[in-house]
């Protein structure tokens, strides 16, 4: 029997790339987007190359009064997740307090309320792994990321309690955080040497879902390098550009 | 109010890697997303994988319009074989998919590092030829973006001038978004092959006229010494061999950087050849080859061209009618010794009688020789000019996917179908090259 996997904003290039290393193994996914069309070429492509099934879903992070019965039909659709992957956000240089606001649900509230739904599936079923895509945004907060960086933060530290209510009933909770990587949502910022591609990041989270640590960087060497800059005294940090 | 999308600036090279231009690019990540904004007087360019050797996909003050993201495969009817994609998927990542499915591609460059965009764009054609025509000749729809925001689907029937000029279009007639093409049945993914020496070009016609039963041919040869021997490889699909074939990784060795200029002197690739002859002493080898050794050769060296160096290559490729391509092309060979500037690797191949499919297909019924030479500045530039001559008294082409310095005469008398096929240009696109041989003149 293949296994199964749920991904929420599939139509994101880390989430699609990731949707592709599944599907060549055969996994069922679900996929839930916002985009009918987008999501359609999505599907299309992973429906071609996989061979276990492809189901669509429309859904909104900005619908939180929706989001119980987002998590229901694809719950009917599956019956079972073997993997719950959260790929959702929204970025905005500079933003206005609209945009904030937008940051905020999406990144912080809704991820959240998404996340305790799925986790209580999965603890009834009594395994799985609940995966969500932070930022190592959230790591350091940089003028650049403003606001957007305190989301991070913020889901990064719910996601722990999660982990720790979710362990005892054998579901494991994975917070990722890639670096900057080249997907519309980064196409306002000149690109550098350190940016990486979808699916380079997409095979880093991959490996990640196998093994066993609890937070993910993505490239691994990250971890060294936000270890070191969470250590540093703040006068220096805020020298650094980058 | 939402600030335009950053244009990334960044130096980009045709893959021979002159000229190198800072350009300014924008990425399109889905086909059903609407084209940019263009700020007040920028035009568009779409462009793969750069993988052509000249300013067709260079927009020097424009901006490019990067496509690999459209990389997603949409519909396959494996019946009849048809195929539809988005224009940024890869050739590479076709047959990965395709040839475990026993599919193959209609007909293929020498290189899978192309994207389908691109082939359309440059109407690329490949060793058949000469039985299957060009890639367009097997492009049975495809989706256009236009700057006006409109989506025109056509086909040879419907919307087919726009569609006629699209193909061979060198991107300037719109944004192609997805393609639907016709594929081929893999008997099995080896191929029969056959090399057969020559002493000669007047030996070489001799041994193409056995060419009938053979589905791929090609020709290498010796430019730096006449009286030009070299090897004849023409391939056959092996009947029945075993299928569910998994692709794997070709690329053996990537060139980590440019080679210093002095690295490729013509003593040293002159012995080249002479050691390519000497490794086959009979007159005929026979020998079974993987699809991707045959098709592919060169992608076992990643980003080869860096062996030029800093300045790369420059390659000169026409295209004359039958009865006066062997003449013109021992007349080149012959000037380019005499200016002490050999050609270093020749490729020839004959072209068949298909009928273009697009406005400005390079391929007539005939022959074309692809010569490289190393980027020496200015005494390049004018031995070429010396060629253009040549090959306008024989009434041939050159191929603009390879020429970046092309004048604009050559370009006009080869392709007189311009006129026409300048009315199907989008007004918010163009290109270095197209400026250049079109003028401001439509």
């Amino acid at each position: 029997m293949s296994r199964k996997a749920v991904i929420f904003g599939a139509t994101s290039r880390i989430a699609e790339h990731t949707a592709r290393l599944l599907a060549a193994e055969g996994w069922e996914l679900a996929l839930v987007a916002r985009h009918h069309e987008a999501l359609r070429a999505v599907a299309a492509h992973l429906r071609l190359t996989g061979s276990a099934p492809v189901h669509e879903l429309h859904g909104n992070a900005d619908d939180m009064d929706a989001l119980p019965r987002l998590a229901d039909s694809a719950h009917q659709l599956l019956d079972r997740f073997d993997l719950a992957l959260i790929a959702w956000g929204s970025f905005y240089p500079n933003p206005d307090a609209r945009q904030i606001r937008e940051m905020e649900r999406i990144n912080h509230t809704a991820t959240m309320a998404l996340a305790e739904l799925l986790g209580e599936a999965m603890a009834q079923q009594r395994g799985g792994t609940l995966a969500v895509l932070s930022s190592v945004a959230g790591d350091v907060l940089r003028p650049a990321n403003f606001s957007y960086g305190n989301t991070k933060a913020a889901l990064n530290t719910d996601l722990r309690t999660l982990r720790l209510k979710l362990a005892p009933c054998g579901v494991r909770v994975l917070t990722i955080k890639p670096g900057r990587v080249e997907t519309p949502m980064t196409a306002f910022a000149p690109r550098s040497f350190l940016t990486a591609t979808p699916a380079a990041t997409a095979a880093g989270i991959r490996r990640a879902l196998r093994d066993r640590r609890d937070v993910v960087y993505v490239p691994g060497w990250l971890r060294a390098a936000f270890f070191v800059l969470r250590l540093s005294p703040k006068w220096l940090v805020n020298r650094l550009r980058f | 109010m939402p600030s335009p999308p950053l244009r990334q600036i960044e130096v980009v090279r045709p893959w021979n890697g002159w000229p190198a231009v800072p350009q300014k690019s924008l990425r399109v990540w889905r086909c059903a997303d609407p084209l940019p904004q263009p700020l007040p007087g920028e035009t568009f360019l779409p462009f793969g994988l750069g993988r052509s050797l000249s300013d067709v996909c260079l927009n020097p003050d424009g901006v490019l319009l990067r496509t690999p993201a459209m990389d997603r495969l949409l519909a396959f009817d494996e019946t009849r074989g048809i195929l539809r994609c988005e224009a940024g998927v890869t050739l590479r990542s076709l047959l990965e998919f395709l040839a475990p499915r026993d599919w193959f591609l209609p007909t293929t460059p020498g290189t899978s590092q192309v994207t389908v965009g691109g082939a359309i764009a440059n109407d690329v054609h490949g060793k058949d030829h000469h039985r299957n025509g060009s890639f367009g000749c097997h492009v049975t729809r495809l989706e256009l973006l236009r700057s006006d925001g409109r989506r025109v689907e056509c086909s040879p029937d419907v919307e087919s001038d726009l569609f006629r000029a699209t193909i061979s279009g060198l991107g300037l007639t719109g944004l192609i978004t997805w393609a639907e093409f016709r594929l081929k049945r893999m008997p099995s993914p080896w191929l029969d092959v056959e090399t057969v020496r020559f002493a000669s070009l007047e030996d070489w016609r001799g041994v193409t006229q056995e060419d009938a039963a053979w589905e791929y041919t090609v020709a290498w040869l010796d430019g730096t010494r006449p009286p030009f021997p070299g090897l004849h490889i023409r391939g056959n699909f092996a009947a029945g061999g075993p299928s569910g074939h998994r692709l794997r990784c070709n690329t053996a060795v990537t060139i980590p950087c440019n080679a210093p200029g002095w690295l490729l002197q013509p003593w040293f690739v002159g012995a080249f050849n002479r050691l390519k002859l000497l490794a086959q002493p009979a007159a005929v080898k026979k020998s079974r080859q993987d699809f991707q050794n045959f098709f592919y050769p060169l992608d076992r060296l990643g980003n080869w061209s860096r062996l030029y160096g800093r300045r790369g290559y420059l390659q000169y490729q026409f295209a004359a009618p039958h009865e006066r391509a062997p003449g013109l092309l021992q007349r080149v060979l012959e000037t380019a010794i005499t200016a002490r500037q050999p050609a270093y690797l020749v490729v020839l191949k004959s072209l068949g009688p298909a009928i273009p499919a697009g406005l400005l297909s390079f391929p007539m019924p005939g022959l074309t020789a692809a010569m490289d030479f190393p980027n020496l500045g200015p005494p390049t530039l004018e031995l070429f000019g010396r060629f253009d001559e040549m090959v306008r008294d024989a009434k041939g082409r050159l191929y603009p996917a390879k020429d970046p310095r092309m004048p604009a005469a050559m370009f006009r008398d080869g392709y007189p179908a311009w006129r026409e096929f300048a009315r199907h240009v989008d007004p918010a696109f163009s290109s270095g090259f197209w400026r250049r041989v079109a003028g401001h003149t439509p």
